[in-house]
């Protein structure tokens, strides 16, 4: 009786701990919102000047690859050689969250662009409509705007080379 | 000079040291002496950990980007005050504010303790407890986030603050809500030693009591703070999410609540010790499993900064030893505790009070095994689920109204005093706040009824205790009734809020039912790099007019448009106006009105209020308990 809250919080910290060490790397991969289609929205373009950046320019015209990024997410900076990649691949469009336009072209200046259209969501304030839980954020989608696949955090050799590049080689065939 | 706050935090590791040796020493000999030095250590690193902190503010301050925290987390250009709070808006910098707080409930700790109990083996096992606790998070901050690391070659500029963050809740949320994490700490420091002591009784209570209470009011105010922060500035319209993290920060709070009670129900005849000390382990055990769940990176939000995973096993073996090895030392120790199982039945009131301990339970339960089932689950089956709002909707809405219910249980026998004292202002008030918010949906009465009759069973208890000059229990009855001023808050806000979308031209007006959008003018102009159109809006609610003047912004270099509301604050409702797209003459304005807000906060504030008061009532008065 009186060792039944030790052995209880025993347990409960043995499936943490092991939760925590054999948490797989792939596991970031979001599986629920693959095959739904991308949600509606339109956003400010960072370039074009009255252009807007709207969900539909991904319901057509192949795959394409959705980049959320910001110029304070450092993690976004690690990943960029990666987006260059990708982006002679499969064309590339990103989105800017919660940004400050200024500061996100400067990125894009220094870091090049490899986006074909940049939208933004200068106050985050479109962030939860289109389902973006945190930065950086990657989502493969096909010719009719059905999410394929989705990545939470920065991009590497081994997400491209696993995941993302067998899907578009997939798909070519 | 970052080495010199990096030199200090390595000597209060030192003292710590020192100070566990020296108390170890004390509980060997029962020498007065050795608790002075501990006393001494206690001071000194105290001391070194505040000049250290300072130290790093200084650093940001000055914008030094050759420290890496700052390099990251500031900018030359940014507002002062931001530079000054962007020390704990960052993973290593928030960390040291948790030790800093660590240390000075610490120094405080011992100050109050030295004056009030006079058992100097008891001190003693307090001093070493604490030593160890300080030791562990000292290791953590030294080696494993260490916030003095240097960069070579220095750079330039920094990195810039996350822009959510720069804020005013910046300043005000994390502190706050670490005075209440860390407050804990004592709570679970007085309750080992204790047990150590091989001594448990009603004495126990008294002492840890008021910190219940410093712990319980503080993280109201940090929780409800949060919660101000998201709705006015991060812009995401609610005041509550259901996100992991703000769950993580109830935890805490819902078991000190159940153990405050259980406190309560103790107050005569100790028949529930056993509750107190597992109760009393297990705040301590949450305020750690929270801080673990976000540093640990398993959960991604906004407060995880960054994720390390070997910090996560640290900081799980942190909790490992402290709270399981805590558990052991209960069992171990089962027999110490003297439970005053009388034979005298329990009361009317105290089975209430148990069954409200249960629901303030059952809750947590609720709680922890959404925030937990998700992360099992990944483990079990690779599936990354979140728990969504309607899952609490069923479970933890119905309980509250429970717990709202008994909370206002009172011993009135006297039927007429019932009548006249609380039903006859029950039923008047629900008539009128209804009649002010314009209800019409009998649920919403049932509600705004619920969180009444909290208020005003309180108001009665109040004025009852006050005229019998117990002041003793006043923090609570105020505290009972902020938190029927938060239900009403939150009745009025989930059902009453209201938007409204009218398409108008310039003169134009649209009626809803009891809102009339009007669009007086439109004009645009120039600034410095942008172009605006700013409209003039009317909005009529009932009687009353506002004036709104939501700007959209055209950026002309870049061609990028901004979107600027316009809000309105009231006791009853808050509006927010901006415009949406323009399609040919015709403008949609969007109005939003979100009914009774500002009680959620009001309400709060003073739950917390009534906590604070009672727990500095009780920190002075120990001596005459």
């Amino acid at each position: 009786m009186k060792y039944i809250p030790f052995l209880v919080l025993l347990l409960i910290s043995i499936l943490i701990t092991s939760a925590m060490l054999l948490k797989k790397d792939d596991n970031n991969i979001q599986n629920y919102i693959i095959g739904t289609k991308i949600s509606e929205f339109e956003l400010p373009s960072l370039y074009e000047k009255d252009d807007k950046f709207h969900s539909k320019i991904f319901h057509s015209n192949g795959w394409k690859v959705l980049n959320v990024f910001a110029s304070w997410c450092q993690q976004c900076k690690s990943e960029h050689k990666y987006l260059k990649k990708l982006s002679k691949i499969i064309p590339l469009y990103g989105i800017a969250y919660n940004d400050n336009p200024i500061k996100t072209k400067r990125f894009l200046d220094k870091m090049g662009n490899v986006y074909s259209s940049v939208g933004i969501d200068e106050h985050g304030n479109n962030a939860v409509l289109i389902g973006i839980s945190g930065i950086p954020e990657t989502y493969l989608i096909d010719g009719q705007g059905i999410i394929r696949f989705k990545y939470l955090g920065a991009l590497d050799d081994k997400v491209l080379d696993d995941y993302i590049i067998p899907i578009i080689e997939e798909k070519k065939d | 000079m970052v080495e010199l706050a990096h030199i200090l935090l390595i000597l209060s590791f030192a003292f710590s040291n020192f100070q566990f040796v020296s108390s170890l020493f004390c509980i060997r000999t029962n020498d007065v002496n050795y608790l002075k030095y501990c006393y001494i250590s206690n001071s000194v690193t105290f001391f070194c950990v505040s000049i250290s902190f300072l130290i790093l503010i200084y650093s940001f301050v000055s914008s030094d980007f050759s420290v890496k925290i700052v390099f990251e987390n500031s900018h030359y250009l940014m507002p002062n005050i931001y530079k000054f709070f962007a020390v704990w808006g960052n993973h290593e910098g928030s960390m040291f504010l948790w030790v800093w707080v660590l240390n000075l409930t610490g120094f405080i700790l011992w100050i109050w303790l030295e004056r009030n109990n006079s058992d100097i083996k008891f001190k003693s096992y307090v001093m070493s407890i604490q030593a160890l606790i300080y030791m562990i998070f000292f290791i953590y901050l030294l080696f494993l986030s260490n916030p003095f690391s240097r960069l070579f070659p220095v750079p330039m500029q920094g990195n810039d603050l996350n822009p959510l963050l720069q804020d005013i809740g910046l300043i005000l949320h994390p502190p706050i809500l670490y005075i209440g994490y860390v407050g804990v700490s004592s709570i679970y420091i007085l309750v080992i030693a204790s047990l150590f002591n091989n001594h448990i009784d009603y004495k126990l209570n008294n002492l840890i009591r008021p910190w219940a209470l410093l712990s319980w009011s503080f993280l109201t105010l940090g929780i409800a703070l949060g919660s101000w922060w998201a709705y006015y500035e991060l812009g995401w319209g609610g005041f509550w999410f259901w996100d992991p993290v703000e769950n993580i920060s109830l935890m805490p709070w819902l078991i000190l609540g159940a153990l405050l009670h259980t406190i309560l129900l103790n107050r005569k005849d100790n028949k529930f010790q056993k509750w107190v000390v597992i109760l009393s382990i297990g705040s301590f055990g949450f305020s750690l499993f929270g801080s673990f769940l976000v540093r640990s990176g398993i959960l991604n939000s906004i407060h995880s900064f960054s994720s390390d995973p070997l910090r996560g096993i640290y900081l799980m073996g942190i909790f490992f030893v402290l709270i399981v090895g805590g558990y052991l030392l209960y069992a171990v120790k089962y027999n110490y505790i003297f439970n005053n199982s009388g034979e005298k039945q329990t009361k009317f009131l105290d089975k209430v009070l148990i069954l409200k301990i249960l629901l303030i339970l059952t809750i947590l339960f609720v709680v922890v095994i959404a925030t937990v089932y998700p992360i099992f689950l990944e483990f079990l089956t690779g599936y990354k689920i979140s728990v969504g709002t309607g899952y609490f909707e069923t479970t933890f809405v119905p309980l509250s109204i429970f717990i709202l219910i008994i909370m206002g249980f009172i011993t009135i026998y006297n039927f007429k005093k019932f009548i006249y004292y609380i039903l006859i202002p029950l039923i008047l008030s629900t008539i009128y706040v209804c009649w002010l918010l314009d209800v019409k949906s009998f649920i919403v009465v049932c509600g705004i009824a619920i969180s009444l009759w909290v208020c005003i069973t309180a108001l009665y208890n109040l004025k009852d205790k006050i005229r019998k000059k117990s002041f003793f229990a006043i923090g609570g009855l105020i505290s009972h009734f902020g938190a029927g001023v938060l239900a009403l808050g939150i009745t009025g806000t989930t059902t009453l809020s209201k938007d409204y979308i009218a398409n108008v031209k310039v003169g134009e007006s649209k009626k809803f039912d009891e809102v009339i959008v009007s669009l007086e003018k439109l004009h645009t102009g120039v600034e410095n790099n942008y172009n605006f159109l700013k409209a003039e809006v009317k909005v009529k609610i009932k009687d009353k007019k506002y004036l709104f003047y939501p700007e959209k912004r055209k950026f002309s270099n870049r061609g990028m448009v901004t979107v600027e509301t316009a809000i309105k604050h009231t006791l009853l409702y808050d509006v927010m106006v901006a415009i949406g797209n323009i399609d040919g003459e015709k403008i949609m304005i969007k109005v939003y009105k979100k009914s009774m807000v500002t009680w959620i906060w009001i309400g709060a504030f003073i739950m917390f209020l009534g906590g604070f008061i009672s727990s500095l009532y009780r920190l002075r008065n120990r001596k005459k308990q």
